[in-house]
């Protein structure tokens, strides 16, 4: 309910690494973080302090929000099987989470603090996506995992997978 | 010098990775989440949560022989917490030894055999049968040891206890060739007797969803199955004659609670004046029978010919008086 003054308002963050960035309230209240917190503690000018979010994923966070600052709220309706699951990703958010795999989990980790639900949600669609038409072996190179299964392990999985496994 | 940073190797809280595996859930193409269920430890639970969520049972679709049911029962029986995750569950199964199968020389079913001896099924479901109180000699166990599939069918609905959606068709012995006509008597080929199991009666209770051929009808929700909680209906494949197994108003479980019925129904059955099958049973009969008196949305999807190649909508003579047929204030007729 906050009121919208004819200049736009700002606010300071200070993120992990002790960086103070300036950003209007209405960018920085894409947060729900943000927003109930300046709710809950009256806009003093203040910095706020994100001890979560160093300054480069900060920034790359709030450039998502800048884009997105008249986005619709997120619905209330959070069930989650009315929810589109779509893997769709817009054309600018696609090109936004072209960044290397350290910076987009900061992204996802980000906004899941933050609670910024739309961009979450790219996050994990674009994990998805790089997931998606990959074998296990695919998947293992592209996220560096290891293969801590045991032959025996393996051979129980391929069992139990037989329903679904295409012949 | 900076020291080289590896990539996190999917280093997100388990929660995150939940998210990231719903997106991944494609029914009924579970490609993906078989992948993730491979890569690692940690990934294998969560890939499992979303993979067990929405089974659809290859076969459900056409008309092939071999099913891979058998399959997924044989997991189930094995990991029991897999079987608690099920929501959805589509499945296609018949009313035929699979020890045969061999015999009938149709696409794909040279394997069916060959799986029953892959491991401990057979021998496995009829313990699991003896657990719920039904012994070697009950006609249910019979049907089993002779490998009939659809009593390994009936046996998976009995172990899905958090079943929400069912998407079923029961068919008979294929007559004379291959023909796969959906059965008028699921629950006998499912079960050995027209005595549901409890344990099946408890999966079925919490039922929302039911999609089932016209012909499932009257064994389903004509009293041997109470679902109490059925939102949505969907018959398919509706032939007038399906009409003649009605046994009045009232007479049909869940109907009270239904509000949404799809009916996808061969055009004959409903004569565009009189609204009255070619057997002289009136659509309204089945309207009345279900009780309908929460339906909200009507779909009706009238096929022209034999086969189930939906000419949507063909004409709109009969909605209107369809709609007086249904005198529900609420009914809102698609």
């Amino acid at each position: 309910m906050a009121a919208t003054a004819s200049e736009p308002k700002k606010v300071t963050l200070t993120t992990s690494d002790n960086a103070d960035i300036s950003v209007e309230r209405e960018v920085a209240e894409r947060s729900i973080l943000i927003k109930n917190l300046l709710e809950d503690i009256g806009d003093n000018g203040d910095a706020i302090p994100i001890p979560n979010v160093n300054e480069a994923v900060m920034k790359k966070v709030l450039e998502w929000c800048e884009q997105h600052r008249k986005d619709p709220p997120a619905s209330q309706d959070d069930d989650a099987d009315s929810r589109k699951k779509s893997t769709d990703i817009d054309e600018w958010d696609q090109k936004f989470m072209q960044v290397d795999q350290e910076m987009l989990f900061e992204i996802i980790l980000a906004a899941n603090y933050l609670d910024i639900k739309a961009l979450l949600d790219v996050g994990c669609k674009t994990v998805a996506n790089m997931i998606k038409g990959k074998s296990p072996d695919e998947i293992r190179k592209t996220f560096n995992i290891q293969n801590d299964f045991t032959p025996e392990e393996e051979d129980q999985i391929r069992r139990e997978n037989e329903w679904a496994e295409d012949r | 010098m900076n020291t080289l940073k590896l990539p996190s190797g999917l280093n997100l809280p388990t929660e995150l990775l939940f998210q990231i595996a719903e997106y991944l859930e494609n029914p009924p193409d579970p490609s993906d989440l078989v992948a993730l269920t491979k890569v690692s430890r940690s990934l294998r639970p969560v890939a499992e949560e979303y993979l067990y969520r929405k089974v659809h049972v290859r076969g459900v679709r056409t008309n092939d022989l071999d099913s891979d049911m058998p399959l997924l029962l044989r997991t189930l029986l094995e990991r029991p917490d897999l079987g608690k995750r099920i929501r959805t569950l589509a499945f296609r199964t018949k009313r035929i030894r699979i020890d045969r199968m061999t015999q009938l020389s149709i696409r794909r079913s040279t394997t069916a055999p060959h799986r029953l001896n892959s491991g401990t099924l057979l021998s496995d479901s009829i313990a699991a049968l003896s657990t719920m109180g039904y012994s070697a000699t009950h006609p249910w166990s019979k049907m089993l040891q002779s490998t009939y599939e659809s009593a390994f069918g009936g046996l998976l609905l009995s172990i899905v206890p958090r079943l929400d959606t069912l998407i079923l068709c029961v068919t008979d012995s294929p007559a004379g060739g291959a023909s796969l006509d959906p059965s008028r008597d699921p629950i006998s080929a499912l079960f050995g007797t027209y005595q549901l199991p409890p344990a099946a009666l408890a999966c079925l209770a919490n039922t929302t969803t039911l999609k089932i051929p016209t012909k499932h009808l009257h064994q389903l929700l004509g009293g041997h199955v109470p679902f109490p909680k059925l939102v949505n209906l969907e018959l398919c494949n509706g032939h007038g004659r399906d009409l003649r197994y009605i046994n009045g108003p009232g007479s049909y479980s869940g109907g009270s609670s239904i509000q949404n019925l799809t009916l996808r129904i061969h055009w004959g059955i409903v004569d565009p004046m009189l609204c009255a099958s070619d057997h002289g049973v009136r659509l309204q009969d089945l309207f009345e029978a279900l009780g309908c008196d929460s339906l909200r949305v009507l779909k009706l999807v009238l096929i022209k010919g034999t086969d189930d190649k939906s000419d949507e909508h063909l004409e709109r003579p009969s909605y209107s008086e369809l709609s007086k047929d249904l005198d529900t204030p609420s009914s809102t007729v698609e």
